[in-house]
């Protein structure tokens, strides 16, 4: 393949800067050329991305592990039936945090893994600190509820997990009669338990996110996205293993032996989302830019690597087979999820034979890979191939985790200064390709996102078929963008747009996105959220492909069940060796 | 508060309270606006959540067409039904291009809730002194001073009678819950004090939180056929 030598001088001579909305990283760090939001920010492409090394998982091991982290189990009271507590603690510099576990006797008939389940296998919160007796005790009456419990503000997260039917009574067998699991079996299902819900920041009485950051200790732990929910899972984890090991020995007394480690660290803990995580995309667009913004910039900046080693193509032409070899071993019974990974397999094949060309010797050989990538392949082979060629270059991406948080948007008002041409202008940004769209016709106002009295959770309804209208959620920011500007057409374009919204207060939230986009680009979606045929669980792939989940195995359009920190090292183990790419199963 | 109390965190309460303003009848935006002002006043100490439950129990059921803010143009008066804060407070920050000096706002609903929208703009376009004075028709009157989005000085809450008797008398119990409130510059710039630290949880009464649930539960659809059937994960979502 030869190189498109316009396109690599174009990238060498681009020197831009890249901002955050927190944070304007030096231009002069590399060349830099990022893909425009109008691509991006495709729903199809969003249902595509894959974890990297900018996911939140792997930050956080590395964080771990790099500070070292010393973790303890002060507590595992579990007797024989199974049902007791465990208190795992991660003491990091300056301060503790325990995961506290609830086991329960939970007859089968009743394990669901809907969100909306009343009982559960094992219940958990992560506690600041290292928790007195009182605090467990308390904690005992209310974590086992779940939402129908209070926390207080010593408590951070608040989870619950059930067993996997499939593995859980033969796994607790064979080890209860001296034998090893099926390491197949074990593959096929990837976890030993699966939660249904993480809660963080504030919810039902746990500790705000803000008041973590305003403690300089935890400020400076916890300021990543999503960070004590991660820790929360990395210690169930080891709270799972341990409890099956505990199982195994009350069914087989001295014949039991333990999960052996290699099998052990391939087992992850599952994960059932389903629409009550969709919105969150919508709902935060400061946010999302900075993770998607974080992940262009990586991108761009290895794009604009000239000199291309051939250490950095081994590496890279390693991971493509061994995710070659995960793909086609892919589990999931899904004709959506099939079709996007015979793709992928088809584009990882290309992918190895393109990139072991001698061709890998010429300039930029990033960016023409990404490029021939961009013309050739599935968009699961473009985003694939974009995560994986971050991999060799942690010093030029691994700085980017610090913008990833969102610490502006909670103060930026709306600029009433503004006039009705200027904010025109920046709704056409984020929403011309909108405006083509007839938001009379039913397909392209099909859907209608609502909460249902039933269940307190996020649905997603058919507005022509039922009454769901009046309590729809706002959560179509195209169709509102498109509303203002029609609406801003009748005002002259000098007048400020504080003295529109005093007569037309309905286009305020459209506005105040608008303006968000000037610091946000990547905050909004470029794709219509209410259409007839919208696929949700592109929304909740691309929320965890930041998680740095894998295994994505959607049970519907809006519905999937994914795999949390499968081959990564459990406490004992962790080191800065093994702290980053356990992500990538070894065959 | 006579009823019995419960804890919350901040974030809890504004998202309670986001939902219950958006069921009393405001757009969604304006919801964000009222969870806004809620966690400011929480994050001061102050019993925002208490203010925002009677202010969305008075406007419910009120068209809320008729308690907004017509014009940017100076006075702002109200009609028969008052003038609504939240509307009040997001123009006042919508417009910190236009100098609104020694404004007066007369018949206010609930004027407790400006505080939030006064002092962002007060820190934006001056970090002076700024006093607020709220003279109360039925609400308590208060005073303000306000330096910055952090640092408020002082509020006095006054639950006597109003210090404008002949105003309060024109009143009877079926009116407006409104006060007369003007806001004053005061010219000498602050001495910037010591940035108070921000309190995270809040406390709410009985009462209080069943109207914030009350309305919030107006903004869910009665179940359907279609939402009985989850998250969408089909018959069985056990494995």
């Amino acid at each position: 393949m030869k190189a498109d030598s316009s396109k690599t001088s174009e990238v060498a001579a681009l020197l831009t800067e890249s901002t955050s909305a927190n944070i304007t990283y030096p231009s002069n760090a590399a060349a830099v050329r990022l893909r425009p939001a109008d691509t991006v920010m495709q729903l199809d492409r969003l249902g595509s991305l894959h974890q990297c090394r900018l996911s939140f998982m792997r930050q956080m091991t590395r964080r771990m592990a790099a500070e070292r982290w010393r973790f303890s189990r002060p507590e595992f009271n579990i007797d024989n039936t199974g049902v007791g507590y465990a208190v795992y603690t991660a003491h990091y510099p300056g301060g503790e945090a325990s995961l506290i576990a609830f086991a329960h006797d939970l007859p089968d008939e009743l394990r669901s893994d809907r969100v909306i389940a009343e009982q559960w296998d094992t219940t958990f919160t992560l506690f600041n600190g290292q928790p007195t007796k009182e605090d467990i005790e308390r904690l005992r009456k209310n974590v086992p509820k779940q939402e129908a419990g209070r926390l207080s503000e010593k408590e951070l997260t608040l989870s619950r997990a059930n067993r996997s039917v499939r593995l859980w009574e033969t796994v607790v067998a064979a080890l209860a009669s001296g034998q090893q699991p099926d390491e197949t079996a074990l593959q096929g299902v990837g976890y030993l338990m699966r939660t249904t819900a993480v809660y963080g920041s504030g919810k039902f009485g746990a500790a705000d996110r803000e008041q973590l950051l305003a403690e300089p200790t935890t400020a400076r732990l916890f300021t990543a996205p999503f960070s004590v929910e991660m820790l929360t899972v990395y210690l169930i984890r080891t709270f799972v293993r341990d409890l099956i090991n505990h199982a195994a020995r009350c069914a087989g007394g001295s014949r039991a032996v333990t999960l052996a480690p290699e099998l052990a660290r391939g087992l992850g803990i599952g994960n059932s989302t389903g629409l009550g995580m969709a919105p969150f995309l919508i709902n935060h667009p400061v946010l999302i830019h900075n993770w998607i913004n974080a992940r262009e910039t990586a991108i761009a900046r290895v794009r604009a690597v000239e000199v291309v080693h051939e250490q950095a193509v081994s590496m890279v032409s390693t991971l493509l087979k061994n995710q070659l070899r995960d793909a086609q071993h892919d589990h999931s019974q899904h004709p959506i999820q099939q079709k996007k990974q015979r793709a992928l397999v088809d584009d990882l094949q290309r992918l190895i034979n393109f990139i072991l060309q001698p061709s890998s010797k010429q300039p930029f050989f990033w960016n023409a890979v990404m490029d021939w990538a961009n013309d050739h392949l599935s968009l699961e082979g473009q985003e694939c191939l974009a995560s994986l060629l971050l991999e060799p270059y942690p010093e030029l991406v691994d700085d980017l985790s610090l913008g990833m948080h969102d610490s502006v948007s909670h103060s930026q008002r709306i600029d009433g200064s503004q006039s009705v041409s200027e904010v025109t202008e920046l709704l056409k940004t984020s929403f011309s390709w909108a405006q083509s769209i007839d938001w009379q016709s039913e397909p392209a106002t099909a859907r209608c996102w609502y909460v249902s009295e039933e269940k307190l959770e996020p649905r997603l309804g058919e507005r022509y078929e039922e009454p769901l209208s009046d309590y729809e959620q706002p959560l179509a920011p195209a169709r509102d963008a498109v509303a203002a500007i029609n609406a801003l057409q009748n005002w002259a374009d000098e007048t400020t747009i504080a003295e529109v919204l005093v007569a037309e207060p309905q286009h305020r939230r459209a506005v105040q996105r608008a303006q968000w986009g000037r610091y946000a680009p990547y905050g909004e979606i470029r794709s219509n959220t209410i259409d007839a045929d919208m696929m949700p669980i592109d929304l909740l792939r691309a929320k965890l492909s930041f998680f740095g989940a894998t295994r994505f195995d959607p049970r519907s359009d809006r519905w999937v069940r994914i795999c949390l920190y499968p081959g990564a090292p459990y406490p004992e183990e962790l080191n800065t060796d093994n702290a980053d790419r356990w992500i990538y199963p070894i065959h | 508060m006579t009823s019995a109390t419960s804890e919350s965190s901040v974030n809890e309460i504004a998202a309670l309270v986001k939902k219950a303003a958006r069921g009393a009848g405001y757009t969604w935006s304006l919801a964000d606006e009222a969870a806004y002002a809620v966690a400011w006043l929480c994050h001061r100490g102050l019993d925002g959540a208490g203010a925002m439950a009677s202010h969305l129990k008075h406007v419910q059921g009120l068209d809320l067409a008729t308690v907004r803010l017509q014009s940017l143009q100076q006075p702002w008066v109200g009609g028969p039904n008052g003038l609504c804060a939240l509307a009040c407070g997001t123009a006042l920050t919508d417009a910190l291009h236009i100098e609104l000096r020694d404004l007066r706002i007369d018949h206010v609903i609930s004027p407790y809730l400006l505080l939030p929208f006064l002092a962002y703009r007060n820190e934006q376009l001056s970090k002076r002194r700024m006093r607020v004075q709220c003279t109360h028709l039925l609400t308590p009157a208060f005073e303000a001073e306000l330096i910055s989005t952090e640092a408020l000085t002082s509020v006095t809450l006054s639950h006597n009678s109003s210090s404008n008797p002949t105003e309060a008398s024109t009143l009877n119990e079926n009116e407006s819950p409104t006060a007369n409130c003007q806001i004053l510059s005061v010219d000498s710039p602050s001495a910037m004090s010591e940035q108070p630290s921000r309190v995270h949880r809040t406390t709410l009464g009985k009462d209080e939180l069943d109207v914030l649930n009350r309305l919030a539960a107006m903004t869910y659809a009665p179940a359907t056929e279609a939402s009985r059937q989850g998250a969408g994960a089909g018959t069985t979502d056990n494995d």
